[in-house]
């Protein structure tokens, strides 16, 4: 669906080197800190930037040879970014209809009265919460093949997330082929939803993971200075310093808990491994 | 495309006051100077110069980014701004103009004669060369910076046309002359020249706009 090939964009200040796929079927998520990238490699894949270097494919094909077909068939949530809040909703589903062959504009108004959307006022009156609901129902509105999200929960309370949560994943069942590619800093949206992960920091992918094995194989050792003397660490992928000794972050729990059974070994959820990721030091 | 003129017309009803305004000075100062040549200019001019406010909402609050991302190249984009202007430009222009015709006929003001209505044909010409300039001087320098950069431009072409009526004048060629020969043509002559060299414009500034357009990172 999506593959970006070793894109590499220069700033004053940052570099982004970015590789990863988005497979059909497939609900990919970017999880990083503020200022990781996440924006810019989103931006990058939707061709909003020109890239210094690497290849985008979208659908098979150069992103640079995209057509507006081709883009109809793209739901994109951006965070700083949407429509003119000065237009309403019933302007905006007039636009849709016109400019997507597959908008399903009866749903759409459905769905927002559903989530109290009111659509004859100007979006510029709406909360944060309100936005960013419309957001991604207008990514959701044209049977797209792929959706692009970047951070689409932030500002929504956990009910609203759940709901919109699980219009994404109804989205997925209606059609195998579909896939999305997500970033959000509510490890929680992303531990239920993606299939497989992706952790950038200062523009580099540091790590991929499927969901499933980040959940069942990643560990946390806590060990004091001599335990940590005496363990193997060839599976030890990062190390912090804490005041009893060390946190140990591992991609295979289960040696640890069978060759050093009376080891504290937690398991690890995606904000554990994104924080050992990020501030951890490599042995 | 549709989409795009639809959101445009969108922006546009939201200065409802203003073309309200507008309209009612356009009838107000026709009545006063007993000529509807202000109504047919000054609403023109002012209709053109809304795709520029459709261009600076596009902008606001980061919309670009957003827009990019709808099935819209950034050719079709700038397509869009020109045949809105044009379609707002020449439909506000030809209501005025058949309003003027009615007025004139009505009240004897004028002659209603080929003289008549090239000089209003001349006002659309002059109005869509507005366009022809501002659209990219607005793309490439957007909202804030715009105003300044559109200031200099507008003065830079009224001083290069003094400019090169001088220099001609200089060289000994007379421009006037030039100008009645051209109006002494007839009108399918004079209407042929201008259309050229309008249409040469216009494509020199999409040209111009579609490259900055290209260039532009969201």
């Amino acid at each position: 669906m999506l593959k970006m090939d070793r894109v590499e964009k220069g700033y004053e200040k940052f570099r982004l080197q970015c590789s990863l796929e988005v497979k059909p079927g497939f609900v990919t998520g970017l999880v990083g800190p503020n200022g990781a990238g996440k924006s810019t490699a989103f931006k990058a894949a939707l061709g909003l930037i020109h890239t210094d270097g690497g290849k985008v494919e979208i659908f098979g094909k150069d992103s640079a040879k995209l057509t507006n077909r081709d883009k109809a068939e793209i739901g994109v949530v951006l965070a700083d970014s949407g429509f003119s809040e000065y237009l309403s909703i019933k302007d905006i589903s007039r636009v849709m209809s016109a400019l997507y062959p597959g908008f399903e504009k009866t749903k759409f108004l459905k769905q927002c009265e559903q989530f109290h959307l009111p659509v004859n006022k100007r979006v510029k009156t709406f909360s944060t919460g309100m936005k960013a609901k419309l957001k991604l129902l207008l990514a959701l509105s044209h049977k797209a093949k792929m959706l692009v999200l970047d951070e689409p929960t932030a500002g929504l309370d956990v009910a609203a997330r759940e709901d919109l949560l699980d219009i994404l994943r109804e989205y997925m069942e209606e059609d195998t082929e579909r896939a999305i590619l997500i970033s959000s800093h509510i490890s929680g949206d992303l531990e239920g939803l993606c299939d497989d992960l992706y952790l950038i920091q200062d523009g580099q992918i540091v790590m991929h993971e499927e969901t499933d094995i980040l959940l069942d194989q990643y560990g946390v050792l806590k060990v004091d200075e001599e335990q940590f003397r005496n363990l193997d660490t060839q599976y030890i992928l990062r190390r912090r310093k804490e005041t009893f000794g060390y946190r140990l972050l591992t991609d295979q729990k289960q040696y640890y808990v069978e060759n050093y059974p009376k080891m504290v070994i937690e398991n690890a959820n995606i904000d554990e491994v994104v924080l050992m990721m990020m501030k951890g030091e490599e042995l | 495309m549709k989409g795009l003129l639809l959101k445009d017309f969108c922006i546009s009803k939201l200065q409802k006051t203003f073309i309200i305004l507008i309209v009612i000075m356009g009838a107000v100062f026709t009545y006063l100077w007993k000529s509807p040549s202000y109504m047919v200019s000054f609403l023109t001019f002012i209709a053109t110069l809304f795709v520029l406010t459709t261009i600076s909402y596009d902008e606001f609050d980061n919309g670009y980014s957003f827009l990019f991302t709808l099935p819209v190249s950034r050719k079709l984009y700038v397509t869009e701004k020109y045949v809105f202007a044009l379609l707002l430009g020449a439909g506000i222009w030809c209501i005025t103009t058949a309003l003027a015709a009615v007025y004139v006929a009505v009240t004897g003001a004028a002659e209603l004669n080929t003289d008549w209505i090239m000089s209003y044909i001349i006002y659309l010409g002059f109005v869509l060369l507005i366009v022809a300039v501002t659209v990219p001087v607005q793309l490439k320098f957007g909202g804030e910076k715009g105003r300044i950069a559109m200031i200099i431009v507008l003065g830079g072409m009224f001083l290069a046309g003094w400019v090169i009526v001088k220099g001609l004048k200089k060289i000994g060629m007379d421009v006037e002359a030039v100008l009645d020969k051209t109006s002494s043509m007839g009108i399918a002559v004079f209407l042929g020249i201008w259309f050229v060299i309008f249409c040469i414009i216009l494509f020199i500034s999409f040209g111009v706009s579609v490259k900055i357009m290209e260039r532009k990172e969201f």
